[in-house]
């Protein structure tokens, strides 16, 4: 009988770690320095390992990233990552007890692999660029730029500030690739 | 001036280097008995770390640092 491979099947996990990170809004109580502590150790007393604890953020209240399992050849991708969200949760809330912490509700769970985290932190933060930077990538002068500046595809500058414009690297990286680049002095406009 | 780097994976080992970008970037980090206390900018946001060598993790301070930059904290560090 010829047997059939699931897609859960086929995209099984490889052997990694499972890391999550949780966020919680803030509860009644606030939550002092050495409590802190406790919450990172007591993490670590429950099984969650590498943690580290904040407070503020988004929701201005406590959250922590933590390792929970290791994940084995061939697991199911579903299965493990409900697990490593359930039990991270679990630790995070018996820490968090264990720390004399009540924590508000929970805002934000993620679950992911060591090898994301480690792509994550390898990923080089976005760059601005000025009106001269602009004018350098393009090979163009300033006043050149200022004209293109009118054109529908230029990207938006960030901000404007009182020194000038300001745009994100990566959105004029893409108006450079795509613009249709005419060689010469543009021709002049006659009415 | 850009200088082209090499990318590898963060370690325990780069605390001194992680540590050293942190106030470079306006953080203060309180050494205590219980581990490192590392205060934002804002003066709002806190991140702890324990001390990496009681720690069973070789993710520890990766995971400091995911939570530092939800904190505003920039890593890779920015180019200058």
């Amino acid at each position: 009988m010829a047997t059939s491979t699931t897609m859960t099947e086929r995209l099984g996990m490889e052997n990694e770690t499972l890391e999550v990170s949780i966020e919680a809004w803030p509860g009644h109580q606030p939550v002092g320095d050495a409590q802190l502590f406790d919450l990172t150790h007591a993490i670590e007393a429950f099984e969650g390992r590498g943690a580290s604890t904040s407070i503020g953020g988004i929701t201005a209240g406590i959250g922590a990233t933590f390792a929970v399992t290791e994940t084995h050849a061939g697991d199911d991708p579903a299965n493990v990552m409900m697990d490593a969200c359930r039990a991270g949760i679990e630790i995070f809330l018996g820490a968090c007890e264990k720390a004399g912490i009540i924590p508000g509700q929970i805002a934000k769970v993620e679950v992911f692999t060591g090898s994301y985290l480690d792509a994550e932190l390898e990923q080089e933060p976005e760059g601005f660029v000025g009106v001269t930077e602009v004018a350098r990538e393009l090979g163009v002068s300033r006043q050149r730029v200022s004209e293109l500046r009118a054109r529908p595809d230029f990207p938006a500058p960030v901000a404007e500030l009182a020194a000038g414009p300001v745009w994100k690297l990566s959105n004029l990286r893409r108006f450079v690739r795509e613009w249709p680049r005419k060689s010469g002095r543009p021709r002049r406009q006659t009415a | 001036m850009t200088k082209d780097r090499v990318k590898r994976k963060m370690g325990n080992k780069d605390w001194p280097e992680v540590r050293k970008e942190a106030e470079l970037q306006g953080w203060r980090v309180e050494e205590t008995d219980k581990g490192y206390m590392l205060l934002a900018p804002d003066e709002v946001t806190k991140v702890t770390m324990d001390r990496l060598h009681r720690s069973s993790s070789p993710y520890a301070l990766k995971n400091t640092v995911r939570r530092m930059r939800q904190g505003g904290f920039t890593w890779p560090p920015p180019r200058r």
